[in-house]
């Protein structure tokens, strides 16, 4: 347990200088040539200014902001629906894996490769596809199923966890069932056979566990995979999150804030997910 | 190991495609000199961009260029461009993870700082890097294009190599590079006669993945406007132009349609929609790989009864000799 609080925060650390080097690599190229000198001073100098958030300002049409105060509804309203699509799409995944487990093989084949053809959409075009599904089903029955695009002001939720929950619920999908498949194969579930047990308690007290255990190993790719999309989906719906945020600023200050403070739940989840894997199975 | 991927449907399937879109591309360029056939007669406004029809498989454009050989001409540049960043990024990270290879005490803090790539989106990384870049008008469109490869190839090299290096470390654990060690071995022997043979296949797999991850990079920076293949203003009427794609590659493509989403949806859920089904050709290239890597890993394929009888007889008979009736020298 100490050495994954010891682990955890030299990751920390170490992730927080990471992003502000990455942040500062617009002044690196002045045009198009490298500039190690105005690159060192870019780092002191967002190095700085991290240490002094109030500082940063952005520039609307009517003149500067300080960024501050009006951060926080933008980045709490885009962590919102990052980390609802990510729950969501875990709880959708598990209880697709458990109806599938208990359908027959031929057709277990069948949606297998129907999710290993469906994963393999890219973001844009499943956004893109819901927003014109929307406007086509406005067009036919005059019923505006949802707020398509978000308005200022207006904060719209479905729409937008509903496009990023299809495509990591696929991936939950698949690393479930692959793994759920492996783990029947193990000793352990023909022990509990042997005993009497009933197939069902096998699934959900001894292989689900285990299984969930490989989704927390991938979780950061997960995650991280999400956050392309969130970006992509702000754009195709015009909502005004935290990439939003950082497209329209264009300021590298503005760009490490908002990444800094996407890490910190990120961080905190992936650290909660190793302690829990650490007190359940001693694994470090 | 490698050889064994031809036998695999699915990644024959995925190769096939890739390889005939692009040689239709390249069948576009040479023998049709790259014409894209506009339709110039019913040149309206209310007409023009023409809806998919049985003629424009996937309709066109406000110019009446026709949408498909704008696609098939533009393929050879997006799965080019995909096909030799993936090559750098994975070359560069291979001697990347030489360096990482014996780097010891170091690797936990690298391993650290290059965690940081997780939590940052690498579209809005480039976007934000390349876009004040891209809008100076003192550089050549060529001179972008390759300052944006640049980029793309390196985002991903901190990670790669480590995944790779990893990739050694596991290889490294066999008995038989222990052996190898024992009998004398040096590093560099070790590295190219016992380890590189078992690495290639899994190099393979991540040249694959660093396809598709760059593919999807392309889509996004394309719907954000930062692409490739330059941008020309064409005149539409005589009071304004819109931005068209120099070479047609998709990324430009979607780039140039997305302002008329509403009016011709088409324009832009086709170009999507081919990266879309290369990303799935490639996906299961990847897929195939990675069966064929684990049919060999399980070599004890229990043969049927009726193969395994003529084997005793191939048995020979010289096999078996007394060591006090062997001939020495």
């Amino acid at each position: 347990m100490p050495y994954i609080l010891k682990d955890s925060f030299l990751s920390m650390i170490l992730s927080v200088i990471g992003i502000i080097l990455l942040g500062s690599v617009p002044y690196m190229f002045s045009g198009m040539t490298f500039n190690t000198s105005g690159y060192l001073d870019g780092i002191t100098e967002m190095f700085r200014v991290m240490l002094n958030p109030e500082e940063i300002m952005y520039f609307a049409e009517s003149g500067p902001y300080p960024l501050f105060p009006s951060m926080w509804g933008i980045y709490g309203y885009s962590v919102t629906i990052l980390f609802a699509a990510f729950f969501i799409a875990i709880i959708v995944a598990l209880m697709f894996a458990l109806f599938i487990f208990m359908l027959p093989s031929g057709l277990k084949n069948r949606i297998r490769v129907f999710s290993f053809v469906f994963e393999s959409i890219p973001d844009v075009l499943i956004a893109i596809g819901i927003q014109f599904f929307i406007v086509w089903f406005f067009k036919k029955t005059n019923i505006l199923l949802f707020q398509v695009v978000s308005l200022y002001d207006q904060k719209t939720y479905f729409v937008p966890i509903l496009c990023l929950t299809i495509l990591p619920t696929f991936l939950i999908l698949r690393i479930l069932l692959l793994n759920i498949e492996e783990e029947y194969g193990k000793l352990y579930v023909d022990t509990a056979r042997s005993k009497g047990m009933g197939r069902f308690r096998i699934l959900w007290r001894h292989v689900l566990p285990n299984t969930l255990l490989s989704v927390f190993h991938q979780s950061r790719n997960i995650l991280w995979f999400m956050l392309s999309n969130l970006l992509m989906i702000e754009f195709l719906f015009n909502i005004y999150g935290i990439t939003s945020l950082i497209r329209t600023s264009g300021n590298p200050a503005v760009f490490t804030i908002s990444m800094l403070l996407l890490f910190v739940p990120m961080f905190l989840f992936f650290t909660l997910l190793r302690v829990i894997t650490f007190k359940w199975v001693g694994e470090k | 190991m490698i050889k064994n991927i031809w036998k695999d449907p699915l990644f024959i399937v995925g190769f096939l495609f890739v390889f005939g879109l692009l040689v239709a591309s390249f069948y576009h360029l040479i023998v049709l000199d790259n014409e894209i056939y506009e339709e110039q007669y019913i040149n309206n406004e209310e007409g023009m961009p023409i809806e998919p029809s049985s003629q424009y498989w996937f309709g066109s454009d406000r110019m009446g260029a026709d949408l498909f050989s704008q696609i098939i001409s533009g393929a050879k540049y997006t799965l080019g461009i995909a096909l030799a960043v993936s090559l750098l990024r994975v070359g560069l990270s291979f001697l990347g993870s030489f360096l990482l290879w014996r780097a010891g005490r170091v690797m936990p803090f690298i391993k650290g700082l290059s965690q940081s790539f997780y939590y940052i989106p690498s579209a809005l990384l480039i976007f934000f890097v390349v876009g004040p870049i891209i809008k100076l008008e003192n550089f050549t469109f060529w001179e972008k294009a390759f300052f944006e490869m640049l980029l793309i190839i390196a985002i991903a090299i901190p990670n790669t190599s480590i995944l790779i290096k990893e990739e050694i470390n596991l290889i490294e654990k066999e008995e038989f590079i222990t052996s190898a060690k024992l009998m004398g071995g040096s590093r560099l022997r070790i590295l190219s006669k016992h380890i590189l043979p078992h690495l290639w296949s899994k190099l393979l797999l991540i040249y694959v993945q660093q396809v598709i991850a760059v593919l999807l990079l392309l889509a996004h920076l394309g719907i954000l406007g930062v692409f490739f293949g330059g941008t020309t203003m064409r005149e539409f009427t005589n009071e304004y132009e819109i931005p068209a794609s120099d070479s047609n590659e998709w990324s430009g493509l979607i780039g140039g349609y997305y302002y008329q989403l509403r009016l011709a949806p088409w324009l832009v859920f086709f170009p999507v929609f081919s990266f879309a089904a290369v990303i799935l050709a490639f996906n299961f290239m990847a897929e195939g790989i990675k069966q064929s890597a684990n049919k060999l890993s399980l070599p004890t394929k229990v043969k049927s009864k009726s193969d395994r009888k003529p084997s005793l007889k191939l048995v020979e008979k010289e096999s078996f000799v007394f060591l006090s009736e062997k001939k020495t020298g």
